[in-house]
């Protein structure tokens, strides 16, 4: 049933980079991220996904093998820090694993569509400049044409960024992922009644598990993932603007362009003038009237009307456009962009850095990191000799977690007569917690209806970091009332508070406690209890070795 | 008259599909180890003659029992139907949605049949499950499913049903024989008194149908023999270049056209025992998996010793020949007819490979036409007997809740129920034996009712088998 992984240190085996497709295998090799130790500074998206999936791997692994592996890893690292000890510990796990990890795997891919954005940007943005600077000779090039294509719209997409991004609204006004959220939510919640109703129990529940570890990971990431789509999008734009720059500059330099406007309404050149100086004054201190923008003279030279044609306009007038037209596509519309998607990265890593912070996988590694292995078991009775080399035996000696987290056990009322409470405090102390209290937790409906709330208010006198511990049996499949309690104490309680099931089996030989033995069972407990989307539960199966 | 109806209840993962499967004898029936299976009310009709007489109904596990006796707590002295007024007061209580969903037949009268694993003890969701339904007032059993050998708690959960049940039993979903199932279902009557005569009218009928069923088995035994040991191929040789490689074709599709037979046989016998979902599938070691003709086969499925001996002396020298091969260490051999007419023995085949050296004798049909059977050899007919007699001992008493299908069934040990068969037995099967390889049609037909007895015989005593269904 449980599971055991060794560290096994940097694996040379051939067969695990046959594993990879050749670009995977290139990018894993190459990759500076979390390869060298001591060059790693700022978390990664990959970084969270990765310590949650390697989390998950570890929960069939007793705590004391966890512990001690976990505290080898940082062993060596001087003046450990959090951070540094985290980081160590993915690298030693991204070492240890077959292949790509699917953070690993998530920043490849992020990897390649950033560069996919960026290049068909470069190809847009180039491609549009290039069709509209076509000149055959017949008519010069509309400058107002331009603003309407070039410069308009842009403002247009950064005022409404500028909106989704003001503070306090966080990224709920953002067009695209406010309409793509709501259509994903209309489809889940369709789609899912359906399925669900079709699927088999053990499929329902992967299934359920699955959703609700997707909200947790979801939740904890959603900011994140926003701000990260906001910089992708962003991103795109800069690009598209950088390949329009490029094209207009290409043809500018190798071909013959001549610009001018055209208007039917009593448009004059004058307006048309204090508009180009206006626009024109966030580089009116470098290139002047004449240079950065066309003087009146030059834009009433560069006045197309039809009936007349283009003979009598003056080359001079034609020409005077371009700087302009360039200096409003680099301020107005790639400076702008720039500047959104350094916020939107700015942004992305602190809500990263938040989330790590918040993160209960981490917290509780870092705990474990830091708790001593405390061993007081004897020496072998060497019989009065005293010069005699011991050899290791082949069994590993015992050893015991130093208790870190106090908790406060809620036993329901028909096993609490029955319980041996000094077995069941030695247990939660060799899994590194230390028993506070214990409380009833009522079998009456009524009674139990007011419980939230009583512990609520006991757990609101202590300390933060007390743990809600409650017993539970393992053979007993969790049924919705069951569910439906651990929900009221989440919202008694408050999110940040983890609540540990404390699942036990059958009882053998009349003693409560013993190991759940069903592994089906063992399952449907971590998928129901998953299902809850519930970020600070989890699950504690009895070991008897760990007792 | 209403149908009867009887809702099966319980807590989630107790096997409530499972007693249903099996005592309705439907292997459609979702089973699984995973709690909360089933989400909807099924029912599966007991049809008599056309006609609906009991009705069981499968529900989803309870989810709020606390909750539930709760609320039905609070309507108690309402002068109403509890199930129904619990129902309509919470439609729209999604939370409720499993608990008020398994009220839905007890809302509309039906009697319950409450199922608890008796390998785990019994908690206070149970207590109040059980007293949730007690204040319903429908008539009511207990059904005690072991799960697994744990029977420490047994006594717990009597105790806990005497105060709220009328009846209580065992009954081993997976386990449970046909005697089991009728057993059960007659105590049923226990349930309510004014029942007991629909109940006594579907046990007489499950009865009569099991009987029915072994009628059935023993005609598809004994048309199947009478079938594949009468069976003959013949196959034209005009062109044929290499002699043995057209015989052994010859031998192979006759092997084939047997198994076909016996196959269609089992089928047709796994059909008559209502299985849909299980097949006797045998692999590896298996006797019934083998070969039909291979030497595993004939030297466990085989005669005995003693009632060759018996042949022998029925038979002549040549047999006497044979035994004393059989004595001599090697295994059983196959000797193949010289042609229908001649009706003597061929030659005894010993050795590693019974089918090696099979006399193939044309037949002269415009002399261009090869013919290979009737085996002539009397052991086929016994191991194809107790071959049948085995697929319909596994197939009849596996219980239909029961979804643990064996990648292979370990049958060695079983083999040869026509080893306690008497002399009599014996002789008469040579006779008829005999009249079939010969085609004597007269003499088929006259002992044709004998044997038929003596398979149905074998069949009754294959039915109160109890070990089939053994974990």
């Amino acid at each position: 049933m449980r599971k055991h992984r060794h560290l096994k240190g940097v694996s040379e085996h051939p067969a695990e980079h046959c594993r990879l497709p050749d670009c995977l295998r290139h990018w894993k090799e190459t990759r500076p991220s979390g390869k060298i130790p001591g060059m790693k500074t700022s978390w990664s998206i990959g970084d969270s996904i990765d310590l949650e999936y390697f989390s998950t791997l570890d929960q069939d692994i007793s705590y004391h093998e966890l512990q001690e592996r976990d505290r080898r890893i940082v062993e060596g690292i001087p003046s450990v820090t959090r951070e540094k000890a985290l980081f160590a510990w993915l690298r030693a796990r991204r070492r240890e694993a077959d292949g790509l990890v699917p953070g690993e795997t998530f920043l490849a891919v992020l990897a390649t569509l950033r560069l996919v954005l960026i290049v068909l940007g470069l190809l847009i943005g180039f491609a549009a400049g290039w069709g509209f600077f076509t000149y055959l000779g017949r008519t010069p090039v509309n400058v107002l044409y331009f603003f309407a294509l070039f410069i308009l719209p842009q403002w247009l997409f950064v005022l409404l960024a500028l909106l989704a991004l003001l503070p306090g609204r966080g990224l709920g006004l953002y067009p695209p992922l406010q309409l793509a959220g709501a259509l994903l939510r209309r489809f889940y919640a369709a789609a899912s009644a359906k399925l669900l109703a079709r699927l088999d129990a053990e499929k329902r529940l992967r299934l359920s598990s699955f959703a609700g570890q997707s909200r947790v990971s979801g939740g904890r990431l959603k900011m994140v993932l926003c701000w990260l789509a906001a910089a992708l999008t962003q991103g795109f734009a800069c690009a598209a603007n950088v390949g329009l720059l490029l094209s207009s500059l290409m043809k500018i330099a190798v071909t013959d362009l001549a610009f001018g406007w055209q208007s039917t309404l009593d448009f004059s050149a004058e307006k048309l003038f204090a508009s180009a100086r206006f626009l024109a004054w966030p580089w009116s201190w470098l290139w002047p009237e004449g240079v950065g923008h066309p003087n009146l003279a030059q834009i009433g030279g560069s006045r197309i009307v039809l009936k007349e044609g283009i003979a009598r306009l003056q080359t001079e007038d034609l020409v005077s456009w371009w700087p302009f037209l360039l200096l409003c596509l680099l301020v107005y519309g790639l400076l702008p962009r720039l500047l959104l998607w350094a916020f939107c990265r700015w942004r992305e890593h602190r809500a990263l850095a938040h989330a790590m912070a918040r993160m209960p996988e981490a917290e509780e590694l870092w705990r474990r990191m830091r708790s001593p292995l405390v061993s007081t078991d004897g020496l072998p009775d060497l019989g009065g000799a005293v010069s005699v080399t011991i050899a290791p035996t082949d069994s590993p000696r015992p050893k015991k977690a130093f208790p870190t987290r106090p908790a406060m056990l809620a036993v329901p009322e028909e096993l609490l007569s029955g319980l041996p409470h000094e077995a069941m405090s030695a247990w939660l102390a060799a899994v590194g917690l230390r028993l506070v209290a214990m409380r009833s937790l009522p079998d009456e409906y009524g009674a139990r209806l007011d419980f939230p709330a009583a512990i609520a208010k006991e757990l609101g006198g202590l300390d933060a970091g007390v743990a809600l511990c409650l017993l539970a049996e393992s053979w007993l499949p969790p049924i919705a009332g069951f569910l439906e309690l651990l929900r009221r104490l989440r919202a008694a309680i408050g999110e940040r508070r983890p609540i540990i099931i404390a699942l036990i089996g059958k009882s053998k030989n009349e003693a409560l406690l013993s190991a759940p033995d069903d592994p089906v069972m063992l399952t449907v407990w971590r998928q129901k209890l998953a299902a809850l989307a519930d970020a600070n539960l989890r699950i504690l199966p009895f070991d008897s070795e760990e007792s | 008259m209403p149908v009867l109806e009887i809702a099966v209840i319980g807590h989630p993962n107790e096997g409530k599909s499972s007693v249903l499967s099996t005592l309705a004898e439907d292997d459609s029936v979702r089973v699984s180890p995973y709690p909360g299976e089933t989400t909807e009310c099924r029912s599966f009709p007991v049809m008599i003659d056309g006609r609906e007489m009991l009705r069981f109904t499968d529900t989803p596990g309870f989810q709020n029992p606390e909750r539930l006796l709760y609320e039905l707590k609070k309507l108690v002295g309402t002068d109403r139907n509890l199930a129904r007024l619990l129902r309509e007061r919470f439609a729209g209580d999604t939370a409720l949605r499993d608990d008020l969903e398994l009220l839905a037949p007890v809302a509309r009268g039906a009697a319950i049949l409450y199922v608890v694993d008796g390998s785990r003890p019994p908690r206070r969701v149970d207590r109040d499950e059980m007293e949730a339904l007690r204040l319903t007032e429908r008539p009511r059993m207990a059904v005690i499913n072991c799960k697994d050998d744990d029977r420490r708690y047994l006594e717990d959960w009597r105790s806990e049903f005497r105060r709220n049940f009328n009846a209580n039993r065992m009954f081993n979903a997976h386990r449970a024989t046909y005697a089991e199932r009728v057993a059960l279902l007659d105590a049923l009557q226990a349930i309510d008194q004014q029942w007991q005569p629909v109940i006594a009218q579907v046990v007489s009928a499950v009865k009569k149908d099991w009987q029915m069923r072994l009628d059935a088995s023993a005609e598809i035994i004994l048309s199947t023999l009478e079938e594949i040991l009468a069976f003959r191929l013949s196959e034209s040789r005009s062109d044929v270049r290499d002699e043995q490689a057209f015989q052994a074709g010859l031998r192979e599709k006759y092997c084939s056209a047997v198994a076909e037979k016996e196959k269609k046989a089992q089928e047709r016998l796994r059909d008559l025992f209502r299985h849909r979902r299980f097949r006797y599938r045998l692999e590896g070691h298996s006797i019934l998996d083998e070969d039909l003709f291979s030497e595993t086969t004939w030297s466990l499925l085989g005669l005995s010793r003693q009632q060759l001996t018996l042949l022998g002396a029925l038979g002549g020298a040549a047999l006497a020949m044979g035994l004393d091969l059989l004595v001599g260490g090697a295994s059983l051999g196959l000797f193949t007819s010289v042609g229908g007419a001649v009706g003597a023995f061929g030659a005894w085949l010993g050795g590693d490979q019974l089918l090696k050296g099979v006399n193939i004798m044309g037949i002269p049909l415009g002399e261009e036409l090869m013919q290979i059977g009737p085996n002539s050899n009397i052991n086929l007919m016994f191991v194809l007997l107790n071959r049948m007699f085995l697929y319909v001992q596994e197939t009849a008493h596996w219980a239909h809740g029961r979804r643990d299908y064996p990648e292979a069934v370990a049958v060695a040990q079983q083999a040869g129920f026509t080893g306690r068969w008497p002399a009599g037995r014996i002789k008469t099967c040579r006779t008829w034996f005999e009249a079939i390889i010969h085609d004597q049609t007269g003499e088929i037909a006259r002992l044709r009712p004998e044997i038929r007895e003596m398979i149905a015989a074998s069949l009754q005593e294959i039915s109160r088998f109890e070990g089939a269904n053994e974990a």
